[in-house]
């Protein structure tokens, strides 16, 4: 394991992200997303860190909340989107039928290609009604697995071109114990560095949608912070801390998560 | 035998040198009308697995807006859309239907506009989002690539590193943010924000105070744009130059005493080319980012266009914007593939 | 001035993470005007190594750690190759006075541009030239070497692995310099286009008089074009010597066993080769490195390295037999 400096600066900060995101809500003393709660417009101070909102809410307790849904949501599309990629793109790399590899690459990067937001916001405003985090990860994950899928694909593929792939067939190698013994770093390697890209990408996703107004309505999460935040004009009427805190945590979270998978693509060098 | 006969009759009689120069063509051409299938019966599946009944809305929507209607109109109306998704019809019909319709432009009335079809509304704003797309893409495109050729070719110096961080802090900042911190900026920060997007109050004409005005509206929007876009270049760019670099006959010119503007020109040339392929497939993500951009800044294309269809409860709009989005970035990505082979010698020349 | 090239106790070899790679160790030669003199030696043994150093080449992991290198041109000038850099020497020895054509030449060629640019580009980096008078050269050019015209126009993947053999050849001699440097130019090749690269080779070597050092493992080769040979083991000349003293009296026990190994005509007996593998030149054993493998060792073969003996004139080796 690394224990160089920018490596603990990084986990330093994710240990306090995640903190604030899923062990403070505990302690909050009241319902971040109700309104009218503590006095409205308040800036960042002593008594209010992070500042209030037009409606009311105390931003440093809606934060934490919301940050512990954006999160979750992100981990969820992540999962469900890694394991469509790779259940995909690994089809699509081993086959030895050349019609389906052909016919599978294809549909992989049409999805790739096509604009994926219109269709989510569409998606999402049909089922507004029933929009939960869980629904949203699912929706998400529609489009999620495209460009994981073509990595999984060519790392497939390079996998199996290998000469020791060959040999160990050969050799009389049961397809399932090559599979965990000479696969499996460059898979855990590709899964640590997918899953990260993936969930910087549902984040942003999700954030997007959600300032197009299709976040859940209950649930707060980062993306719909910032929406009510323009939804009140909080930048023009000065209450600048509504839009800007939310996006500062949203940037420190996804550059580190991005910095950990650079790091995480190092460590777990090929052999 | 018999297809390679056969084939080699097409080329004679087309006129083409190359085989490889033919399959490019096919191979690309499917693939637009796979992705185009695929997206359309994506946005058809999408119109009709919802638990939003579109007459309802139309109606809801007319009758918000304090029109008051006879219960017979109200029946004609959603007679009307009824028709117009066919949704008394069996499924396969519908699908049918929808697929012409698109087709031929023809996709029904706008909701909160009725009755302007949706094309009219769609075709006013897509211009704008064209220009503004092109020109930021190709902008970010040709920035990023050749400063990431550079920072490869003189990698040991310090720019190289120094830009190499910056655009690790900008590539994985989703479009969404971008543009809200541009927005910021350019709002609270350095209040240059003199309205944006389209040319105000001026009459579309060659003049060139239109251009000019055009051009700085645009340029709020397309700067969010290329920051994130160019970085993202920057980064892919550099990575794969750095390994061209080691080919043999990058070595060879090295030898040969070519100097460093020759070997450049050398490792970005061929660099160019698996980076032309990578924007052809990318152009649906660079959309994304164009139309959350639009809507942060208000700019009158497809972006802004959509999001009064959400506040509108504009379904009909909404699909049309949909269905003319995939086929437009399938179409760009056509016209970008068919390009290539003008600058990869070994497809319009190959054996 | 008769000398092209005095190399003296050349040592190099590649600083890798946590090794260095002894690929050259004390290596000593001189080239003469109006020669081809051939390096022979299986793969490994350092001569593509030496070959880039000599022409100095040097960029990391490769580095020079002792030796010196000049070069002698027509007109009396010294060029001290090791201790130029590559940008340094880009201006003032590289293709004019000495030129390199590489291993795996086939594929040295820029796929996406045309063959005539290969030509024009040098033209113009060395003589200034415009376009228009580049073209015009690099035609007559072309035409000197008997190589047909439309050559020029076409892309390196429209042209057989041979003609492009044939091109890099004619690119190494664009400037006629004094020296050229060939590494393995025809190993790629079947054996036909290997003969006309080679003979390619040959004759432009006589018409100009220069001086050409031939890298090949193949023996066969360096006995039909060579006037000396020098044979490489692991990093070490171990003999050089003319060409026919080397094939008709070998004095080097690995010397002999290479040419006894070789097939000739109506020569019907069985061919032997030599037992084990070459040393491995992260950690290179003391004393003779040919010892492990030589039938005729002495203990003092394993503790010193052996001494260079002239055996008779031009003819030397390194060992401690005699």
């Amino acid at each position: 394991m690394k224990t160089s400096n920018p490596f603990k600066a990084i986990i330093g900060v994710l240990i306090v992200l995640l903190t604030f995101a899923f062990i403070l809500p505990y302690f909050a003393p009241y319902d971040p997303r109700r309104w009218a709660t503590v006095p409205r417009d308040q800036p960042p101070s002593g008594t209010y860190r992070f500042g209030t909102t037009t409606v009311g809410q105390d931003l440093f307790w809606l934060s934490s909340y919301a940050l512990r849904n954006s999160i979750t949501l992100g981990v969820l599309t992540a999962f469900v989107s890694i394991s469509i990629a790779f259940l995909l793109g690994a089809i699509a790399g081993f086959t030895r039928s050349s019609i389906l590899r052909h016919t599978l690459t294809l549909f992989i990067d049409s999805f790739c290609l096509i604009p994926g937001l219109p269709v989510l916001i569409v998606l999402a405003y049909s089922w507004r009604k029933y929009l939960s985090p869980v629904l949203i990860a699912l929706i998400l994950s529609i489009f999620g697995w495209a460009w994981p899928s073509r990595s999984v694909r060519s790392l497939m593929l390079s996998l199996r071109e290998r000469p020791f792939t060959y040999t160990a067939l050969l050799s009389g190698f049961g397809m399932i114990r090559m599979f965990f013994y000479e696969y499996l770093p460059y898979i855990i390697k590709w899964l640590a560095v997918s899953f990260l890209g993936l969930l910087n990408w549902a984040i942003g996703m999700e954030t997007t949608i959600a300032v197009f107004g299709l976040s859940s309505l209950e649930e707060a999460t980062m993306g719909s912070i910032i929406f009510w935040a323009m939804q009140y004009q909080a930048v023009l009427r000065g209450i600048w801390w509504w839009i800007v805190i939310p996006i500062l945590i949203l940037m420190l979270l996804i550059i580190t998560l991005y910095e950990l998978s650079k790091i995480a693509g190092e460590l777990i060098g090929a052999r | 035998m018999f297809a390679r006969a056969f084939v080699g009759r097409v080329m004679k009689g087309l006129e083409l040198r190359s085989f490889k120069l033919l399959a490019h063509v096919i191979s690309r051409l499917s693939f637009f009308l796979l992705t185009v299938w695929v997206g359309l019966t994506a946005t058809f599946i999408v119109s009709r697995a919802t638990p939003i009944d579109p007459s309802v809305i139309l109606v809801s929507r007319l009758l918000a807006l304090g029109s008051h209607l006879r219960p017979e109109e109200i029946l004609a109306m959603r007679q009307q859309i009824l028709e117009l998704y066919g949704l008394d019809k069996p499924v396969y019909e519908q699908y049918l239907s929808f697929i012409r319709g698109v087709l031929s432009g023809n996709l029904g009335p706008s909701f909160a506009f009725f009755p302007t079809p949706t094309i009219d509304l769609i075709r006013n704003s897509i211009s704008w989002t064209v220009l503004l797309l092109g020109f930021s893409t190709v902008l970010s495109w040709i920035i990023g690539n050749v400063i990431g050729v550079l920072a490869a070719v003189f990698s040991r110096s310090r720019m190289s590193k120094a830009l190499e961080w910056i655009a690790m802090v900008l590539y994985p900042v989703p479009y969404v943010i971008l543009a809200i911190l541009i927005f910021l900026f350019f709002s609270l920060v350095i209040p240059m924000y003199r309205g944006v997007g389209g040319a105000g109050m001026l009459m579309p004409s060659l003049s060139v105070s239109y251009i000019v005005e055009v051009l700085t509206r645009l340029s709020i929007p397309a700067l969010s744009i290329i920051l994130g876009s160019s970085a993202s270049w920057f980064l892919s760019m550099k990575a794969l130059a750095l390994s061209v670099k080691e080919e043999d006959f990058v070595s060879y010119a090295i030898i040969r005493g070519l100097g460093r503007k020759v070997v450049t020109k050398y490792v970005m040339r061929h660099s160019l080319l698996p980076q032309i392929t990578s924007l052809a497939l990318s152009l649906g993500y660079i959309f994304n980012g164009a139309l959350v951009t639009e809507y942060i800044f208000a700019y009158p294309g497809l972006g802004r266009l959509l999001y009064q269809a959400i506040t509108n409860s504009d379904y009909n709009l909404m699909l049309g914007i949909l269905s003319y989005s995939i086929m437009g970035v399938a179409l760009a990505a056509f016209v970008l593939d068919l390009i290539y082979p003008l600058i990869d010698p070994r497809i319009r020349y190959g054996g | 001035m008769d000398l092209v090239l005095k190399g003296l106790n050349i040592e190099g070899g590649y600083e890798l993470p946590e090794v260095y790679v002894d690929a050259v160790s004390n290596v000593s030669l001189e080239l003469h005007r109006n020669e081809v003199f051939g390096i022979a030696g299986e793969s490994g043994c350092g001569k593509s190594t030496l070959i880039k150093i000599l022409y100095g080449y040097v960029e990391p992991p490769l580095t020079l750690k002792n030796g010196s290198i000049e070069l002698y041109t027509n007109d009396g000038h010294i060029f001290n190759i090791s201790s130029l850099s590559p940008d340094e020497l880009r201006k003032t020895a590289w293709w004019r006075h000495v030129s390199y054509i590489p291993q795996n030449a086939m594929n040295v060629l820029n796929p996406t541009t045309r063959i005539r640019n290969h030509f024009t580009e040098m033209y113009s980096a060395y003589m200034g030239l415009e376009k228009s008078e580049a073209y015009a050269r690099a035609q007559k050019y072309i035409e000197s070497f008997g190589l047909p015209n439309d050559v020029l126009a076409a892309f390196p993947h429209q042209l057989s692995g041979g003609m492009r053999q044939r091109v890099v050849i004619a690119i190494s001699l664009l400037l006629e310099p004094n020296l050229v440097l060939a590494d393995e130019p025809s190993s790629a090749l079947d054996v036909i286009n290997q003969r006309a690269a080679l003979m390619f080779l040959k004759n432009a070597q006589k018409m100009l008089g220069n001086t050409l050092v031939l890298v090949s493992h193949d023996m066969g080769i360096q006995g039909v074009l060579t006037d000396k040979i020098a044979l490489m083991y692991a990093g070490k000349i171990i003999e050089v010597g003319e060409t026919p003293a080397i094939f008709e009296n070998p004095m080097h026990p690995y010397t002999k066993a290479l040419v006894k190994s070789l097939p000739r005509l109506g020569d019907k007996a069985q061919r032997t080769g030599l037992k084990g593998q070459p040393p491995d030149l992260k950690q290179p054993p003391p004393g003779c490195r040919f010892c492990p493998r030589c039938p005729y060792s002495k203990p003092i073969c394993q503790k010193e390295e052996p001494k260079i003996l002239e055996i008779e004139r031009g003819h030397y080796i390194s060992c401690w037999l005699r």
